[in-house]
């Protein structure tokens, strides 16, 4: 067959081939580079220079220095690998490169050179448009390319800022955006952590899936704890907010766990990764009845937690079309570790007197039989929160018990403050 | 695995190196080669017994030259056939002092 390719076909395919071909010494000079090679490179061959004098040796580039010392190590096989090449210009390249020794009657090596620098840059945006988990998803699996679902147990998270039309109103369009997009900013990077996929933004609010497209059998608890660093991260971003000059954002999350379909949805041309069933909608419903700073939990998640799972109070409603009455929890806490923070400024504080009462410490659920004196200072307006002095040092996070003629509440240590300490009363399960 | 033996004579220090040199022995062979950059003038590897160079241990010879050539200078001596196609391949053989 060679014998019919003439020296000018053979001129022509390497003069046009779409992928760069060079030919290099065993002294590293460069002999034969075509057009495309010499434009990735950066270089040209007509000098005959030595290809390490030429490209920059820099830490990126060492990959493909790498790949010199294997083909000389190895030279019976051909050396394949895709790395990061810096050019001379400083511009960054993601190549496919095979590099193979010849001995003929002049020993040489074959570079061959496919620049997939768009491809990958492809890649990565569509990460960044969707999600990473998402893309992942369409380019991995068989299923991601077609349209078509699955039914799947997973925990919906849906969050939204109350009152964020009347500020949508009074801010001009880019302060709006900078100011939605640092809040985004941090929801996701939260987000991800606790292993969650954003399905979509919807508008000011985030749909949130646990437990697909990646399988998680723990979907639920991470969704709550995902939920209050959510609600704690909301300090740091209106920090942000107040030194820019933006208004503060209140944040309200609901949460349901049920069967759903998920998978591609649309139309060949136009679809999305998404999920549908009466789950989501119980979801958007709890989220709706949150005020700001809320994180309510449906029955259907709680009874899929098994850690404890602190709550300050419990209502409950009927979804569209149901029969039963759904349960839902205001969740403040989930585990030993993960509670809402709340500043003290935060609190509206009612004016009472201060009132003398027992303070009993509590291990696990058993009250410890010694009684201390306590000192109720102030209460919040909403009967969450109060102000304690007590005979005792008291750690953060400490379970007690208050008795406070004849009535016992339970409460949650917070924190130290000046002139006592910050308790919230809760609810166990 | 890299064995390295350090020989200090006078202002001149020779590090006779045993293996590979690759990724994680580059670590080692900078840790070895720091508390003699300040002392001496003069720096020789011996390559006698070394198989094996990667693209990180050409970066330690490369910032010991430099750090060197303003000084006594370095070289590296009695390099194998395979270690020298490593070192004309990617251009080495015209930056270092090769014998």
């Amino acid at each position: 067959m060679l014998d019919n390719f003439s020296a000018e076909q053979a001129r022509y395919f390497f003069e046009k081939s779409d992928d760069g071909i060079c030919v290099i010494s065993t002294s590293g000079e460069l002999l034969m580079a075509n057009p495309v090679a010499e434009k990735i490179l950066g270089i040209s061959a007509s000098d005959h220079l030595k290809i390490w004098k030429s490209i920059p040796y820099v830490e990126e580039n060492d990959d493909l220095i790498q790949m010199f010392i294997d083909t000389v190590t190895s030279k019976l096989q051909s050396h394949e690998a895709i790395v990061d090449y810096v050019n001379n210009e400083g511009k960054k390249h993601n190549l496919h490169i095979r590099l193979t020794y010849y001995k003929e009657e002049l020993a040489a090596y074959l570079l061959v050179i496919t620049d997939l620098t768009k491809l990958i840059r492809t890649e990565a945006a569509f990460a960044r448009y969707t999600s990473p988990d998402i893309a992942d998803y369409v380019l991995t699996t068989s299923e991601g390319q077609k349209r078509g679902g699955v039914s799947q147990e997973v925990t919906v998270l849906l969050s939204d800022l109350r009152g964020f039309t009347a500020i949508s109103a009074s801010l001009p369009p880019q302060d709006l955006i900078d100011l939605l997009n640092h809040y985004f900013e941090q929801m996701v990077a939260i987000i991800e952590r606790y292993g969650g996929t954003v399905i979509e933004f919807l508008g000011d609010g985030i749909f949130v899936l646990f437990g697909a497209p990646k399988d998680l059998p723990d979907h639920a608890s991470r969704a709550v704890r995902c939920a209050i660093e959510m609600q704690n991260c909301m300090q740091e971003v209106n920090a942000w907010n107040q030194e820019n000059g933006y208004p503060n954002l209140e944040m309200g999350i609901g949460i349901n766990s049920g069967t759903v379909v998920v998978g591609n949805i649309g139309s060949e041309k136009k679809m999305k990764y998404g999920c549908v069933g009466a789950a989501v909608n119980l979801t958007g419903r709890l989220e709706s009845l949150t005020i700001g700073g809320q994180i309510l939990v449906s029955e259907n998640t709680k009874k899929l937690i098994p850690e404890s799972f602190e709550y300050i109070s419990e209502d409950s409603f009927f979804p569209k079309g149901g029969i039963n009455a759904v349960s839902y929890y205001e969740v403040t806490g989930i585990g030993d570790d993960l509670f809402i923070r709340r500043k003290e400024e935060e609190i509206s504080w009612k004016s009472t007197s201060e009132v003398s009462c027992l303070l009993f410490l509590l291990e696990g659920k058993t009250v410890i039989e010694q009684e201390h004196s306590c000192t109720i200072i102030k209460r919040s307006e909403d009967g969450r929160y109060a102000l304690i002095e007590a005979d005792l040092e008291l750690a953060e996070r400490t379970n007690i018990m208050l008795k406070e003629n004849g009535d016992r509440k339970y409460a949650k240590v917070l924190r130290k403050e000046d002139g006592g300490f910050l308790i919230c009363f809760t609810f166990g399960n | 695995m890299l064995n390295i033996k350090k020989t200090i004579e006078g202002s001149k220090a020779t590090f006779a190196l045993e293996g590979r040199l690759d990724t994680n022995t580059a670590v080692e062979l900078e840790a070895a080669l720091q508390p003699v950059t300040d002392t001496v003038d003069e720096l020789v590897f011996d390559f006698e017994d070394v198989d094996y160079i990667s693209s990180a241990g050409l970066r330690v010879l490369l910032a010991n030259y430099k750090a060197f050539s303003k000084k006594g200078g370095m070289k590296v001596i009695h390099v194998k056939d395979m270690i020298m196609e490593i070192f004309d391949v990617t251009g080495f053989s015209d930056i270092l002092t090769i014998e």
